[in-house]
């Protein structure tokens, strides 16, 4: 039925309609820095996918990164394919055009490898619609010999259950070395049978291919086991890491429209040492690796001679925490003071220090506003996430912040913590009061406060794992609690609609039987999820129904301790043991320090102490290896540093009073030179 | 030492599918990279000083685009429309550069008219689109409604037509010569024809062949070759 496209029948074809979609630009590609190389003299063609428009596709670092790794190899092609917008994707089903990678514009199914970068759980359905707008079937049991393998990786497939039909592998961790070796297997298996084709998938360590594994239920619907069906299929399935970052890109593609993050990127840090325990990416990108102060400056210069960027990120989860930040921020504002390059820092820790780096780095431009992060608004709901920033510190930046003339304080929070309570809702409108007020004292009526609430979905591999979401009712009420408690001017409050909370959570908590759910709602028309006006929560529910499954048992049971859970054969470097134990301290109110100052063996020594070994001491946050090293000492299980008074009070008496985590800059508190060889 | 230069650029293929906005953020990114000294303004968001004589919609192709920009220190306008080529990604391309005085009038107070090449592919085309070209040209209003800011306007588009001329009527593509009226205020749009014939889904290609100035050849210096910008009327189109 559908006309065999070529590319150069595919380029004609939009050459007749793009007129009449918004922004054809986004469909053309020819930006500059775009790699287009000889199709026929090149063997190996990977397609990298980003479920999702070009807006936001071209905003995304990862796939930025494997671009590059893959076009600096003479032998392979690495393309880009986004998804078109409903416009344009109305067009191209009508005219039976295919899925076409921007550069080439070859159809996806002639690809070797197809790519696709899936950083959120939202983006499930789009992955079924790229693979039915391609032409290629959705399931990976009915692809034929000659279809690409489609293998996902990213933070949205730590849990790749509930996608696992849909997949021919996923790629646990981090893929700069390994997308190689996956382009290789993919190229030399073309037109073997393609369950020799997952064989070759599956010898690559950090592959997990979900065909290879057999999946039993308990009566009451839990994972009784999992278990591997073949020889290459490894158990538990460890992620990859690279010891150290490799050198960043600098030649980006520069977008001609104006996408989400339209700038260019460094990422200075990788991994975060906090804890903090709702937090996934702390979690799943353990262990913290530094990026040479050097490597960081050298490739904000070429950056700007490569892309004319006027604006420049740099980015970790925790930039106050970059080993050199200050001494990055002091170099940077020197070479580019009257460059106008704007440079920004996000996830600062809300400290002073915070206040002098941002004021450094906007050199008196362009005050726009400043971010605090706190999650939770009481000293003990802190406590209990492990972010132990107290009240009053935080009142006193925002007094430092509005004092230097920033108008505008973002707080983000998190309401359905365990054990919060009404009065933790309350605190958050109590604390927004107190530093408005705070504001209004030093600029009056222009002082604002926007307040940014989510529900918290608790995710695979963090120590919430085992808790609920939130019931419906419950959060409509704290909503309701905000929204009363924000409604004077000076505020401005943003929060997640339950229902859009409840399909993140159960398709990150899911198992394997909610790919029927998942296709059956595409059928119905659920696609771009994460755009609130095209969200069909509707197509969700009726999904569940006609499969026979109920999205509050997989969104709102607490898990017991003991259940096998649907993403236990993934291991991300964090031992379950640490996860468990970290959930209890969460329950006892325990708070744990910043792991470079103690090391709880989480697990990332266990599993990679030879790359440890690789690396220089300094570039890891993580203790050295090796007899006589400076470091932190080392802990076999975590030990609080403090146990809450209200929650634990017998606890609390035998660990001693409350105390700050790791401040950014203070040089460590036990940098102990240890001479035997601790097993962590 | 600021010095303004003037700019023939060419918006081609594909990047006729940016609009204004992208076009402008395109030149400045390429200037950067050029290392080029753009004159930014003052202020908390400083912009580079660049200015176009006529923005261009998303879809048309432009063969003479105009553009001034404003450099710190004096350039050889030759040495920055190379420096320029080589930041130029397929489409775009600096045809020549000169210098003109700093007093000059703004560029967009000197168009006065455009000229296009329009061409609609003709297996797409109603059986009677001849008869509606001449219904077009013979009608005296032809009401069209615009976007301004929030509301809608209606106006007469066809007294911004100046000329429609047809050029080739057995091809493939239907082609034709468009001249219109191009004032602050008072624009004429080849696709606004296109859809005034009800040709809206007719796949077409429009190209903006040049800008008609208001007569500017005294102030239009070129003090750089001895070139003067209208050496190029013969294969560019008259800019000045
Ligand atoms: S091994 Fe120790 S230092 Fe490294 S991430 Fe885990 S807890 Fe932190």
């Amino acid at each position: 039925m559908r006309e065999t496209y070529t590319p150069s029948s595919i380029a004609r074809e939009l050459e007749r309609f793009l007129h009449k979609v918004q922004r054809p630009a986004r469909y053309v590609g020819g930006e500059w820095n775009q790699v287009v190389k000889d199709w026929d003299a090149t063997p190996i063609h990977v397609a990298l996918v980003f479920p999702d428009i070009y807006d936001l596709g071209m905003s995304n670092l990862g796939l930025a990164i494997l671009y590059d790794v893959l076009n600096r190899d003479p032998h392979i092609l690495a393309e880009r394919v986004f998804l078109p917008w409903v416009d344009m994707e109305a067009e191209m089903r009508a005219r039976g055009i295919p899925l076409y990678s921007l550069e080439s514009k070859h159809p996806l199914r002639d690809f070797d490898l197809v790519g696709v970068s899936v950083p959120y759980e939202q983006l499930y359905t789009n992955v079924l619609n790229m693979l039915d707008l391609a032409g290629i079937p959705l399931r990976a049991a009915d692809r034929g010999d000659d279809d690409p393998l489609i293998v996902a990786g990213g933070s949205g497939v730590t849990n790749p259950e509930p996608m696992w039909a849909f997949f021919d592998a996923f790629f646990i961790g981090e893929g700069e070395e390994a997308i190689l070796e996956l382009a290789r297997a993919a190229h030399e298996t073309r037109g073997q049978p393609r369950y020799e084709r997952w064989k070759a998938l599956a010898r690559i360590p950090g592959v997990y291919v979900p065909h290879f594994y057999r999946v039993s239920y308990n009566e009451d619907g839990t994972v009784r086991d999992v278990s591997p069906t073949e020889p290459e299929a490894a158990m538990p399935v460890l992620k990859r890491i690279v010891p150290l970052l490799p050198p960043p890109v600098t030649r980006f593609i520069v977008p001609y429209i104006d996408i989400v993050h339209n700038r260019g990127a460094v990422e200075i840090m990788r991994g975060c040492t906090r804890g903090c325990r709702y937090c996934h990416a702390g979690m799943i990108y353990r262990p913290v690796r530094n990026r040479p102060l050097e490597e960081v400056l050298q490739a904000v210069d070429d950056i700007v001679r490569h892309t004319g960027f006027e604006e420049i990120s740099l980015l970790s989860l925790s930039s106050s925490d970059y080993e050199w930040v200050g001494e990055l921020v002091q170099e940077l504002t020197r070479r580019y003071k009257d460059k106008r390059l704007a440079l920004s820092l996000p996830s600062l820790r809300i400290e002073s220090f915070s206040v002098d780096l941002m004021e450094a780095l906007e050199g008196g431009r362009r005050r726009s506003g400043f971010t605090f992060a706190p999650e939770a608004a009481t000293d003990r709901l802190r406590d209990v996430i492990n972010k132990p920033i107290p009240t009053q510190q935080m009142l006193d930046v925002a007094e430092e912040v509005y004092r230097r003339g920033w108008t505008t304080i973002k707080m983000y929070f998190m309401i359905g913590h365990p054990t919060q309570t009404r009065e933790d809702v309350e605190a958050i409108v109590d604390l927004a009061h107190r530093v408005l007020a705070i504001g209004r004292k030093h600029l009056g009526r222009k002082a604002k406060v926007r307040v940014g609430v989510s529900t918290l979905v608790p995710k695979p591999h963090t120590p919430f794992q085992w808790v609920e979401l939130a019931g419906e009712a419950e959060i409509w009420e704290q909503i309701h609690i905000l929204q009363r408690g924000l409604k004077k001017p000076g505020f401005h409050l943003s929060w997640n609609h339950p229902h859009e909370t409840l399909v993140e959570a159960f398709l990150s908590r899911g198992d394997r039987r909610l790919a029927d759910v998942i296709e059956r709602a595409w059928q119905l028309g659920a696609k771009f999820d994460a755009w609130g006006d095209q969200f069909r929560y509707d197509a969700w529910m009726r999904a569940f129904a006609e499969v026979g499954l109920d999205p509050e048992w997989y969104a709102r049971r607490p898990r017991d301790l003991n259940e096998t859970l649907p993403w236990d054969h993934i291991n991300v470097g964090v031992k379950k043991a640490f996860l468990q134990q970290e959930y209890l301290h969460a329950l006892q109110g325990a708070v744990i320090d910043d792991c470079r100052e103690y090391c709880y063996s989480c697990g990332i020594l266990t599993y990679f102490k030879h790359l440890r070994r690789q690396v220089p001491d300094e570039a890891w946050g993580c203790p050295p290896l090796g007899r006589g090293k400076k470091r932190q000492p080392v802990a076999p299980r975590p030990v609080p540093m403090y146990v809450n008074e209200e929650m634990s009070p017998d606890l609390a008496a035998k660990y001693g009073p409350r105390r700050l985590q790791r401040e950014s800059r203070t040089p460590r508190r036990n940098p102990t030179p240890v001479t035997t060889e601790q097993k962590p | 030492m600021t010095q303004r230069l003037r700019l023939l650029y060419e918006k081609g293929h594909p990047v006729r599918w940016l609009g204004h906005l992208d076009v402008a953020r395109f030149w400045e990114r390429a200037l950067r990279r050029a290392d080029i000294p753009v004159v930014y303004s003052q202020g908390y968001n400083p912009q580079p000083k660049i200015q176009f004589a006529s923005a261009l919609p998303v879809g048309f192709s432009g063969r003479a685009e105009l553009m001034d920009i404003w450099v710190a220190s004096p350039q050889q306008p030759e040495q920055v429309r190379q420096a320029l080529n080589a930041q130029c990604p397929r489409g775009f391309r600096v045809i020549r550069a000169w210098e003109v005085p700093l007093k000059a009038p703004a560029l967009p107070t000197l168009v006065r008219e455009a000229e296009y090449l329009v061409q609609v592919e003709r297996a797409f085309l109603p059986a009677d689109w001849r008869e509606q070209v001449q219904r077009f040209l013979k009608a005296e209003e032809i009401w069209r409604e615009k976007r301004r800011k929030k509301s809608w306007v209606r106006y007469n588009l066809r007294p911004l037509i100046l000329d429609l001329r047809l050029e080739d009527t057995e091809g493939e593509w239907v082609t034709f010569t468009l001249r219109v009226k191009s004032e602050p205020g008072a624009t004429g749009r080849p696709d606004e024809v296109l859809n005034a014939l009800g040709w809206e889904d007719v796949p077409r290609r429009i190209e903006r062949l040049r800008l008609i100035l208001k007569e500017e050849r005294s102030q239009v210096q070129d003090q750089d070759d001895g070139q003067r910008p209208e050496d190029q009327s013969e294969e560019k189109g008259d800019i000045t």
